[in-house]
């Protein structure tokens, strides 16, 4: 499996505080990679800086497209709390080509109808080598999450490389191949995905460091 | 997911608040209505532009691109020079747009200035405006560039400073540092370009612009690499 998103040895850190320390991570092609931690270990900005938004301070990141002549194709969201509150969701989701009935400002809808607004305009169609999600299933209800782990299946399903960011360790083990668990700035292979009680043992491992 | 050009992006997202857009069309309709009954008068309509411009083109690019709200457009282009390109294009389009059509509006009622407001001084002002507004409310809250920079003008005239020291402001071409001090002075106050100052050369005209220019690309080449991580999730 081709390799779609590369992070070696890569560091940051915000003023004195150093989130991340020689991290090193991949997530190939039909794979989905969940990234657990702790509050504060550094996922969004280990997300953030898989996406292109922030620079790390060293070591490099790599993306690889599905044809070497193009460059790669990566979508990421960052969770109901980055999509403007002052546009109406209707005008923002035509923005990007999908349809949606609602008309209120994006401001004005419930915690979960935003998320569930931004995933759908993010996961529609299927024209992206690398997904990179940040707390996908905060807010959603039952059938939102069913509905996304769904939607996530069908992307790795189709090639594409995933990497989620999330707390919520069940909806994780529905669509994860294997995990990293960012602790002290590095990633760290939590379990096999044939390795039984996974969540258990995820859980374990959170804890665990959080109390560290 | 399409993701759409920057420039319908930025016109969709709602770079400027919709208040803001109603006043400066309320100032557009008096600037017509005056100009078309005294085709002299064309100047107060275009400082009354120009004033709200200040803060119509201060849309602040970093605040809400620390917010996540510009991240599928960013994401999906491999530089961001692209991006603020436009963003600093949407953000002053509502002020030059009036403008336009106040100097053509002018030109139709046979305006003195109307000429100078197109391609001359007046057009010079809008133009520093424009940039200077953008780039220095660039890391900072919508509209907040327009009022610090409001705040320094009153404070000058407060002070009664000598903006328009005559030796100075005739300068027409070469006396090299002369001409430097002269357009920054003009890019602090470039309403010294409308009205009936003292005439201002070419020489400083033409530097204040190339000045504002290049401290509007300094500004968008640090922007390049500023880290967009993100401020407030809620």
């Amino acid at each position: 499996m081709k390799t779609r998103l590369e992070l070696a040895a890569v560091s940051k850190a915000f003023g004195r505080h150093t989130v991340l320390n020689q991290a090193w991570l991949q997530v190939r092609a039909g794979e989905v990679v969940g990234l657990v931690g702790a509050n504060g270990a550094g996922k969004t900005t280990l997300l953030r800086i898989a996406a292109g938004l922030v620079r790390p301070d060293g070591g490099s990141v790599r993306w690889a497209p599905m044809q070497d002549s193009e460059a790669a194709r990566i979508r990421y969201y960052g969770g109901e709390g980055t999509l403007p509150p002052s546009i109406p969701a209707r005008r923002w989701a035509a923005l990007f080509g999908e349809p949606v009935d609602e008309r209120r400002r994006i401001g004005h809808l419930s915690r979960g109808t935003r998320q569930l607004l931004g995933l759908r305009v993010l996961l529609a169609g299927h024209d992206a080598d690398l997904l990179l999600l940040d707390e996908p299933w905060e807010g959603l209800d039952p059938d939102g999450s069913a509905w996304l782990t769904e939607t996530v299946r069908k992307w790795r399903a189709r090639g594409a490389a995933v990497l989620i960011s999330s707390h919520r360790l069940y909806d994780l083990d529905a669509v994860c191949t294997r995990y990293l668990l960012l602790e002290s700035g590095r990633c760290q292979a939590v379990t096999d995905r044939d390795l039984r009680p996974r969540v258990d043992q995820l859980a374990h491992a959170v804890r665990s460091r959080g109390r560290a | 997911m399409t993701v759409p050009s920057s420039a319908r992006f930025f016109m969709t997202s709602g770079l400027h608040p919709p208040h803001a857009l109603l006043i400066l069309g309320f100032v557009v309709s008096v600037g017509v209505w005056t100009t078309v009954l005294s085709p002299a008068e064309l100047d107060s309509a275009l400082a009354m532009v120009l004033f709200i411009q200040m803060f119509l083109a201060s849309t602040g690019f970093l605040v809400p691109a620390r917010r996540g709200h510009f991240d599928a457009l960013l994401v999906a282009r491999n530089r961001r020079t692209g991006p603020m390109v436009w963003h600093w294009a949407m953000s002053a389009a509502p002020g030059m747009v009036a403008w336009l059509g106040l100097a053509g509006v002018g030109y139709l009622a046979g305006s003195p200035v109307a000429e100078s407001s197109l391609i001359g001084g007046r057009a010079a002002a809008m133009a520093i405006v424009s940039l200077v507004a953008w780039a220095a409310g660039m890391t900072l809250q919508r509209g907040a560039a327009g009022v610090i920079w409001a705040g320094v003008l009153v404070a000058l005239l407060i002070g009664r400073a000598d903006l328009l020291s005559p030796p100075s402001m005739h300068v027409f071409a070469g006396a090299g540092w002369t001409v430097v001090r002269v357009a920054l002075t003009l890019i602090l106050c470039p309403f010294l370009l409308i009205g009936r100052h003292p005439a201002i050369g070419p020489a400083p005209v033409c530097a204040s612009v190339l000045l504002a220019a290049v401290v509007t690309l300094a500004v968008l080449r640090r922007a390049e690499r500023l880290d967009l991580y993100l401020v407030d999730r809620t």
